[in-house]
């Protein structure tokens, strides 16, 4: 039961990122272009995404060997987890800026809007609408991400049907907030979530790469909570380290 | 004899003393695998984490010197 709690938690946390990213791009391309053409490039792109997964997932869960799958997903998710890792301390620490969704979402909302004075009042195919091609880009690349993270979540713990149920309620409750707030997704504490995705992920990808090399995890899938408390700690103490050598300009003049 | 094991060096672990320090780590939970479990639990568990703390500390100090180069410009 918690195994099957902590898989749909971590795939619904690692999937909520993706479709905030995904949704920022759809709705900047619908209100630079039209709701109506950026909800069918999205849809597109869903099709295009259901029928990925229905093959990958197969192929994945049916012909690969665990141990070896466990090696390259728990390699992948470290790589990655890693990553997120990284950029969270240096944000918390101040060494990087935060991401500013708002900020992002201007930018794109400007780019589509100067593609489209170019195009309207010409009758133009839907296929190359930037509207259109800008919401099937976005969902496909970040709805691909989402199923990347279900297939080696799922794959890997052998929990497809929690790790799908994750991805599908962090999918629908981030639409459902998308269709009520209908803007920008400034509230949402996305460098928040994205450190607790990376000390998820990194605790993931250290326990499978771990059992796919044949390391004994002492307690089984209970050891997850311990790595998971093992990153956080480390998170929030090289946070605070790092932080301390950024205020340190003496100790910088005396390197 | 030298240009040989420069040559073997950039072959098998490239230039980065990173990668090269990760070869060594790899090698060592392999060998910990079969010879004490606890250590290769310590290994994994920890030993990323405190790498991943001394890269970034390094990668700190790094931006921390440009940042108060660039003040003191």
């Amino acid at each position: 039961m918690g195994a099957f709690v902590a898989a749909v938690l971590a795939a619904f946390l690692a999937s909520s990122v993706e479709a905030v990213e995904a949704l920022t791009i759809v709705l900047a391309a619908g209100y630079a272009r039209s709701f109506k053409v950026a909800l069918q490039g999205a849809f597109s792109a869903l099709i295009v995404l259901v029928l990925l997964a229905g093959l990958l997932g197969e192929a994945v869960t049916n012909f690969i060997p665990i141990r070896a799958v466990r090696i390259i997903v728990g390699g992948y998710l470290l790589i990655f987890g890693l990553g997120w890792l990284k950029k969270a301390i240096l944000r918390a620490a101040g060494f990087k800026a935060l991401h500013d969704e708002d900020e992002a979402f201007k930018e794109e909302f400007s780019r589509i809007k100067a593609q489209s004075e170019v195009v309207k009042g010409s009758k133009v195919n839907l296929l190359k609408d930037p509207g259109f091609n800008t919401a099937f880009k976005g969902v496909l690349l970040e709805g691909f991400e989402i199923i990347l993270i279900v297939i080696s979540l799922g794959s890997s713990t052998r929990k497809l049907l929690a790790v799908s149920l994750g991805a599908l309620l962090a999918v629908l409750i981030v639409g459902l907030i998308g269709v009520v707030v209908k803007k920008q997704l400034t509230k949402v504490p996305e460098n928040l979530i994205k450190a607790v995705v990376g000390v998820m992920l990194t605790s993931f990808g250290v326990f499978w790469a771990g059992q796919g090399v044949g390391v004994h995890w002492y307690l089984n899938d209970l050891f997850l909570l311990v790595l998971i408390g093992i990153n956080i700690t480390a998170f929030f103490f090289v946070s605070v380290i790092l932080s301390r050598v950024k205020d340190v300009s003496k100790f910088v003049k005396s390197q | 004899m030298k240009k040989f094991f420069m040559f073997l060096w950039d072959v098998l672990i490239g230039q980065s003393p990173t990668m090269a320090l990760f070869v060594v780590f790899l090698l060592f939970i392999d060998w910990s695998i079969s010879a004490n479990r606890l250590l290769s639990v310590l290994l994994l568990s920890v030993g990323i984490p405190l790498g991943l703390a001394v890269n970034l500390f390094f990668v700190a100090v790094k931006e921390a010197k440009a940042r108060n180069f660039l003040k003191h410009k």
